[in-house]
C-alpha cells in the first residue's frame, strides 16, 4: 500500500480521471469535382456548374460551407451560402461564374473548398471534428472569342411557395364575406 | 418476150424480194417458265447510340459525367438503340450485346475492359419503330467503386446477330472526388481513460481511410480544450506541447512510420510520404490507403474533473507528389 506522506506525495498522486472525449466526428464527407469544370466565357458571359457533397457515411446531420480560391477577378455566386445535409444524403449545389468586362484574358485555374462540421445538439460534449475537403479543380478561361457553346448546367427551379397565394385568396374571402355580411345586416 | 415469161419473171423477182426484205413468220405454241431468284445476305447489326444512366455518350468525354459515391459503389446503367436490318433485333439476348468498360483512352475489348456488362432486348423498352429492325438493349446495373479510375473512360458496345458483328466506341468521364473517412466505424474517438500529469501512451487508435479516388494530403489543426462546466483550459499550445497526433500508440515515442506531431492551432502536415492513398480493393487493405491515428496528450496536474472540449480540423488537399 502507498503511502501518501508530504504535501508534494499529494501533488504527484497519479490523479485518473475519466476524461470523455467523444468526438462528434463528420465521419465522411465526400465532395465532387465541379461540372462543367473547365469552362470558355468571354467577357460578360456567365455559366452554371454544379458539384456534390456527399454525407453517405456521416453518421450526423452535418453543416457545410464552401468557397472558390483563386479565381479573381471572376464572380463566383453559390445558390445557398451554407447547407445542411442529413446523415446519408448527398446535396448537389449549383453556382454561376460570371466574367467581369474588364477581366484579363487567359486561363483561370482555382479551386472549390468545402467545410463540414457535424450539428450537435446544444451542450453536447466532446470534441467536434470539422473537415474540409480543398483543392477541387475548377478552370476558366477568359476568351475573346468563344469556340462553341457555352458549357452550362440547368439549375433546376425551386419548388414555389404557394402560401402567399393561398394568404391572398383567404383574405379575399374574409373581405368579401364581411362586405356581404355587414351588406345583408344593413338590409335587415 | 412472152407475156408468159414475163409473168414468170415477175414471181420470181417477186419471191426472191420477199426472202430478202421480209423476216419469216413463226407460229410458236406452248410455254415457258422461268423462277425469279434473288439473294438477301445477311445485313450486320448496328449500335447507334450508348446511354449511360440515360446520358448520351459522345467522342467528348466531358459530355457525359458520372460521379463516384463515397466509401461506397455507384451504378452505371447501360443502354443502347441498336439497328439491326435483318428485322431480327428483337430476338436479341444477353448472348447478342456485351458492353465493355475501359479506362483510359486505349483500345476497348473484352482484354482492356474492367467492367463487362452483358446486355439484353428490353421487353418494356425495346421496340420502336416497324419491323423489329430498331431496338434498346439494356445491361444490367453494373457497380463502379469509388477508388476506380478518375477521368476519360470507355465504353464499347459490340452487338452479334451470331452471323456479323457491330459496334460501338464512345467517350465519358468517370469524376473526381475527394473523400476521407475517419473514423471508420461509429462516430466516437475514444480518448479513454486518461491520467494526469503524464503523456497518455496508446489512447485513440482509430483509421482513417481515403474514400474517393484522389491521393490525398492531410493537414491538422486544433483548439485549447475547455472544460464545459468549470472553464478549466488544456492549452495545447504552451511549451510543453501537450498534444500529438501519431500512427503508433508510443508516446513520446515514435516508432512507427510517420513521424509524430504536436497539433496546435497552426495546421501541421500528417499522413504517409505517399500520401494518402486510393484504396485498391473494397477492403482498402493496400499500404498507405489507410493510416491509424492515434492522440495523445499530456494533462498538467491540477485540472479538475470535467468534460473537455475543442475542435479538430482536418483538412485535405491533393497530394503534391
Amino acid at each position: 500500500m502507498i503511502k501518501i506522506t508530504t504535501a508534494y506525495d499529494r501533488i504527484f498522486v497519479v490523479i485518473i480521471i475519466v476524461l470523455s472525449f467523444n468526438f462528434s466526428a463528420v465521419k465522411a464527407i465526400g465532395v465532387t469535382r465541379p461540372i462543367p469544370y473547365d469552362i470558355e466565357l468571354m467577357r460578360g458571359e456567365s455559366a452554371n456548374f454544379v458539384f456534390e457533397i456527399q454525407a453517405i457515411t456521416s453518421p450526423d446531420k452535418i453543416i457545410c460551407s464552401y468557397s472558390a480560391n483563386n479565381l479573381e477577378p471572376l464572380i463566383i455566386k453559390f445558390d445557398q451560402k451554407e447547407v445542411r445535409i442529413e446523415p446519408g444524403k448527398i446535396q448537389k449545389i449549383y453556382g454561376q461564374v460570371t466574367v467581369p468586362n474588364d477581366a484579363p484574358y487567359g486561363t483561370y485555374s482555382g479551386t472549390i473548398s468545402v467545410s463540414c462540421g457535424a450539428l450537435t445538439e446544444e451542450g453536447g460534449s466532446g470534441s467536434v471534428v470539422k473537415t474540409t475537403i480543398g483543392g477541387s479543380p475548377f478552370n476558366v478561361k477568359v476568351v475573346e472569342f468563344r469556340e462553341g457553346e457555352i458549357k452550362t448546367v440547368t439549375i433546376p427551379e425551386t419548388k414555389k411557395s404557394y402560401l402567399g397565394i393561398i394568404i391572398i385568396i383567404t383574405l379575399l374571402i374574409i373581405v368579401i364575406g364581411v362586405y356581404y355580411y355587414f351588406k345583408s345586416k344593413k338590409k335587415s | 418476150m412472152k407475156k408468159k415469161h414475163f409473168i414468170l419473171i415477175l414471181v420470181i423477182i417477186l419471191i426472191i424480194s420477199l426472202l430478202i426484205f421480209i423476216k419469216p413468220i413463226r407460229i410458236i405454241t406452248g410455254f415457258v417458265s422461268r423462277i425469279g431468284q434473288l439473294q438477301i445476305g445477311n445485313s450486320p447489326p448496328a449500335v447507334d447510340i450508348i446511354y449511360l444512366n440515360d446520358q448520351e455518350a459522345t467522342d467528348i468525354a466531358t459530355d457525359l459525367i458520372i460521379n463516384p459515391t463515397a466509401n461506397t459503389t455507384t451504378s452505371v446503367i447501360v443502354k443502347a438503340k441498336i439497328t439491326d436490318n435483318n428485322g431480327n433485333c428483337n430476338l436479341f439476348t444477353a448472348n447478342n450485346a456485351t458492353a465493355y468498360f475501359c479506362p483510359g483512352t486505349g483500345p476497348c475489348n473484352s482484354d482492356t475492359a474492367t467492367h463487362i456488362v452483358f446486355m439484353n432486348y428490353d421487353s418494356d423498352d425495346g421496340q420502336w419503330g416497324e419491323n423489329n429492325i430498331y431496338c434498346n438493349m439494356t445491361g444490367t446495373s453494373e457497380n463502379f467503386q469509388f477508388y476506380e479510375i478518375n477521368g476519360t473512360w470507355k465504353v464499347n458496345v459490340t452487338l452479334t446477330d451470331g452471323f456479323s458483328y457491330g459496334y460501338l466506341t464512345k467517350n465519358w468521364t468517370y469524376n473526381e472526388l475527394r473523400s476521407f473517412t475517419y473514423p471508420p466505424s461509429g462516430n466516437t474517438v475514444n480518448m479513454g481513460v486518461l491520467t494526469l500529469g503524464m503523456w497518455n501512451n496508446g489512447t485513440a487508435g482509430d483509421l482513417i481511410q481515403n474514400s474517393g479516388n484522389i491521393v490525398l494530403d492531410l493537414m491538422w489543426n486544433a483548439t485549447d480544450f475547455i472544460g464545459q462546466s468549470k472553464g478549466q483550459i488544456i492549452n495545447i499550445t504552451g511549451t510543453n506541447n501537450t498534444y500529438i497526433i501519431d500512427d503508433d500508440p508510443e508516446s513520446p515515442d515514435d516508432t512507427n512510420n510517420i513521424p509524430e506531431a504536436y497539433i496546435n492551432q497552426t495546421q501541421k502536415h500528417f499522413n504517409p510520404s505517399s500520401g494518402l492513398l486510393k484504396c485498391q480493393n473494397v477492403a482498402c487493405n493496400n499500404e498507405n490507403a489507410t493510416m491509424n491515428v492515434y492522440w495523445h496528450i499530456n494533462i498538467p496536474l491540477g485540472l479538475s474533473d470535467d468534460i473537455y472540449t475543442n475542435t479538430i480540423e482536418i483538412e485535405s488537399l491533393d497530394h503534391s507528389g
